[in-house]
């Protein structure tokens, strides 16, 4: 007396059970996971606004960022400007909303301008690292034996100094603008994503499902990418993430040193060095481009922190 | 066993031996083949005989690779040339009379810093959730995220210009090292503070500890005897890498408030192209992280019986 069960209740049990599932996807979690968390929020938040300040530059600043009017040379902001003349919701929309600087560039928009240089440095160091450490590391732990050995000897080679201070000598050497910036930071700061990808690749290699692919048919290559990479990506884009107010910190320190970007490209770092001589009165004028920079290393650093405990539940601090 | 460790350890040294000799090579070619050099002055170049003249006197006439080996050769026996920058001495004087500077300055900070780091990060975890906890966790991720030159520049217009205690910088006097030790501070000891909670968490919340909880051991006695020990054993890699940091000399702090050490060097080195003391720094930072990493893994292999697996250490 055997019943075959195909009652309809159990059907609509099913489709429960899948729209449950559905409604607890590991995505859905993460997502969850990740508000649920006030201060990744509200990085992330930060980080909006600042990257569309910065991809809106053009539109909110309110003059050329290399504009100089000498004789308009630190003015203060009308709205806190003693000696004023307009009442306050109409100070706002003067000619120079934050005041000028030392040589009398509108403070605002070299504000405005600074958050596009940050974020290119920001976004774009990262990415170098990436390229160049995710395939060697994807390899080393991959194909282990010699590739690996050679991988860990030039790994060995970037840690004997710090990345930092590479890149300072390359920099000095030749030359500093904005790409080299760039370019040298992301030259010496791979060594991370490297060992990040090394070790990611070495332990999924190992797994059942490596196996069950293999055992299909399935190509090295697409394995490599259709099912490690996947299962990686997580700790990497935390990596990525992470590596953004590390890259911002790099430009704003060098530029500080004076070996960042050049004049007249608005640096933060730059624009901290270059007006603290006048901070006893002008104390603004480093205090605002020193905000910045907390502020935006403060939200990236959350929002990689935030992101870290959503996509990867199990890993520990 | 002791086999085995003499044989680890001889391999790891003749490893950063060689990491050392291959830096330097890249390094001081990559550093003669761009253009320019020492002696060439964009505003009164110097006539080609007098050029020629110096390059000759500091061997810069002949190839690199025998510059190179000269150079080599030099330093095996202690000799590391005349700064260019400063040519009335050796680099080995001038290293003498920075390095010190630097060193005060690297161990105060490093004392001070870990010393309090540990005991937050101790309390943090014993406490958590309290206030204290969320405190130090918030202090400790201002200080990971801030970078040390805000943290100075901050210290500078409160304590100096606004309140007008302490001087904004300079050398000599105990109170000038009150500000470049809290700003160089801040990151390492955020750097401990944080690591040690969650390594106390973690033992705290082991079943050993559980079991002598159980057993009615006296509370400060499972904290002191059996959590401490074993919470802060794999601190060591992470206290490790800072010493080298600091003991190399920080740029930015350095150079913000006028500390006369070594930290200036290395920008002022690779500007002026002064070849003979960019290779003495060079060298110095990576003997002092290699001995660092070489150096603290021994002795994390010495502090958990774990690490200890034949010759197989990490």
């Amino acid at each position: 007396m055997t019943t075959v069960d195909f009652h309809p209740d159990t059907l609509a049990a099913d489709e429960n059970a899948a729209r449950l599932e559905a409604a607890n996807s590991p995505l859905r979690q993460s997502i969850q996971r990740f508000f649920r968390n006030r201060l990744a929020a509200l990085g992330l938040v930060f980080v909006v606004v600042i990257t569309a300040g910065a991809l809106l530059a053009p539109l909110i600043a309110t003059t050329a960022y290399d504009y100089t009017v000498l004789k308009d040379a630190l003015k203060f902001p009308p709205c806190a400007d003693p000696k004023g003349s307009l009442p306050f919701p109409d100070c706002m929309f003067a000619k120079y909303p934050l005041g000028t600087d030392a040589i009398g560039r509108d403070f605002w928009s070299r504000l405005i301008y600074g958050a596009r240089t940050s974020m290119i440095v920001g976004f774009s160091v990262p990415t170098i690292t990436l390229l160049i450490g995710l395939p060697l590391g994807a390899a080393a732990g991959w194909f282990g034996g010699w590739v690996d050995a050679t991988v860990l000897r030039l790994v060995e080679f970037m840690t004997a100094v710090p990345s930092i201070l590479l890149a300072l000598f390359l920099l000095t050497l030749f030359g500093h603008d904005l790409q080299n910036v760039i370019l040298f930071q992301g030259i010496t700061g791979w060594v991370g994503v490297c060992r990040l990808g090394r070790a990611q690749f070495m332990t999924l290699r190992e797994r059942d499902f490596v196996t069950a692919a293999r055992a299909l048919g399935m190509t090295e290559w697409s394995i490599m990418i259709r099912h490690v990479m996947v299962n990686a990506a997580g700790p990497i884009i935390v990596m990525f993430t992470l590596g953004i107010p590390g890259a911002i910190f790099g430009e704003a320190g060098l530029s500080f040193l004076g070996l960042g970007v050049n004049d007249p490209i608005p640096s933060w770092g730059k624009m901290v060095a270059d007006s603290s001589r006048f901070a006893s009165v002008y104390w603004y004028l480093p205090m605002i481009p020193t905000a910045c920079i907390a502020v935006t290393m403060l939200a990236f650093s959350f929002l990689g922190d935030g992101l870290r405990d959503a996509l990867d539940p199990q890993g520990q601090r | 066993m002791s086999g085995t460790f003499t044989r680890y350890l001889a391999g790891r040294v003749f490893g950063l031996l060689v990491v050392i000799l291959a830096l330097s090579a890249v390094v001081f070619f990559l550093m003669h083949q761009v253009p320019g050099g020492p002696f060439t002055f964009e505003k009164q170049p110097l006539p080609a005989e007098q050029m020629a003249n110096i390059n000759r006197k500091y061997g810069l006439d002949q190839p690199v690779y025998v510059q190179y080996f000269k150079w080599l050769w030099a330093v095996l026996h202690f000799d590391f040339g005349i700064p260019f920058q400063s040519p009335t001495e050796t680099v080995g004087s001038l290293v003498q009379r920075a390095w010190p500077v630097t060193i005060i300055v690297g161990v105060i900070t490093i004392t001070i810093s870990y010393t309090l780091g540990i005991l937050f990060g101790i309390t943090a975890a014993v406490w958590q959730n309290s206030w204290i906890d969320r405190t130090v966790t918030f202090v400790a991720t201002l200080g990971l995220t801030l970078p040390s030159f805000i943290i100075g520049f901050l210290l500078v217009y409160i304590l100096s210009v606004k309140l007008r205690w302490l001087p904004t910088g300079g050398w000599g006097k105990p109170q000038q090292l009150i500000m470049p030790v809290i700003a160089y501070g801040l990151g390492p000891m955020a750097i401990v503070a944080r690591y040690t909670r969650a390594s106390m968490l973690e033992v705290l919340r082991s079943e050993y500890v559980r079991l002598a909880r159980a057993r009615g051991l006296p509370w400060h006695r499972v904290l002191f005897r059996y959590t401490l020990r074993n919470a802060l054993v794999p601190l060591i890699t992470v206290l490790g890498p800072g010493i080298p940091d600091v003991l190399t000399g920080s740029i930015f702090i350095e150079g913000m408030f006028s500390i006369p050490g070594l930290g200036r060097f290395f920008t002022s080195s690779a500007q002026f192209r002064d070849y003979p003391m960019i290779m003495a720094m060079m060298l110095l930072v990576a003997l002092l992280w290699g001995a660092t990493y070489v150096i603290s893994d021994v002795l994390y292999g010495l502090a958990d019986p774990r690490m200890r697996v034949g010759g197989e250490v990490r």
